[in-house]
């Protein structure tokens, strides 16, 4: 659904890629660590604001979790040593423009940004 | 995601991956590659040329399979990233951890 959502709004087909890969991170890491092993909700809402950005956003109403108070993982040691996982969030904050998140009446608000270019017609 | 044989060169086992490599078809190739593992196995050249999508769930099986393959003093070499995947390896820190070449060709000439 949100991959057809920026095609739809001319997004090329790497950033379409991209978008689509931040989103999984994010519903991934809701799915492992937000509800604890219990059910619960997620909705995802495509927005385009009036600044031209298109914006995924993703609520769960998990256990808080503010990826920007995550830090980046150690990417420098060799196979042996590397520490498997923590690579889901640094994703997003590499490939998406921008990111926010809040915590709002007990959900986790996380949100996807995207700058759409305007292509001037010839 | 789909997982093909295409036979043996210079000793290294040829497999191609087509498809996602996502949360739902990463432990496939997890999976497949612990069963050619258990069967003595260990050096592998794995063509991702049609693989268009990587995610960190992708990149997690790739690693415990490094892993696995590193202890027993086997290889795994990755081919024909595309630029999508290419793009996951470099940010990850990926491409400087696990070989990678253009071509199967080229991978070949290395060995």
């Amino acid at each position: 659904m949100v991959s057809k959502c920026a095609e739809d709004l001319g997004f090329e087909s790497e950033k379409i890629t991209d978008i689509g890969v931040a989103t999984e991170e994010a519903l991934v890491n809701i799915c492992n660590y937000a509800y604890q092993g219990e059910t619960g909700e997620v909705k995802v809402t495509c927005i385009l604001d009036d600044e031209n950005r298109f914006i995924v956003e993703i609520e769960d109403s998990g256990i808080p979790f503010d990826v920007q108070m995550l830090e980046n993982p150690d990417l420098s040691p060799d196979i042996i040593e590397r520490e498997v996982g923590g690579l889901g969030v640094f994703i997003i904050k590499e490939l998406m423009d921008d990111y926010q998140y809040r915590r709002e009446d007990d959900k986790n608000i996380l949100r996807l940004i995207n700058q759409i270019e305007v292509t001037v017609p010839t | 995601m789909e997982i093909k044989e295409s036979g043996k060169e210079k000793n290294m086992k040829i497999i191609s991956l087509e498809g996602k490599m996502d949360a739902i078809s990463a432990p496939e190739f997890e999976d497949q590659m612990g069963e050619w593992l258990e069967q003595g196995e260990t050096s592998f050249i794995i063509n991702l040329g049609e693989v268009n999508y990587m995610s960190s769930a992708g990149l997690r099986s790739i690693l415990i399979v490094a892993k696995k393959l590193k202890e027993q003093d086997g290889k795994l070499i990755f081919v024909n990233l595309r630029e999508e995947v290419q793009k996951i390896f470099r940010i990850s820190g990926f491409s400087s951890m696990i070989p990678t070449y253009e071509s199967l060709e080229a991978a070949l000439e290395h060995i």
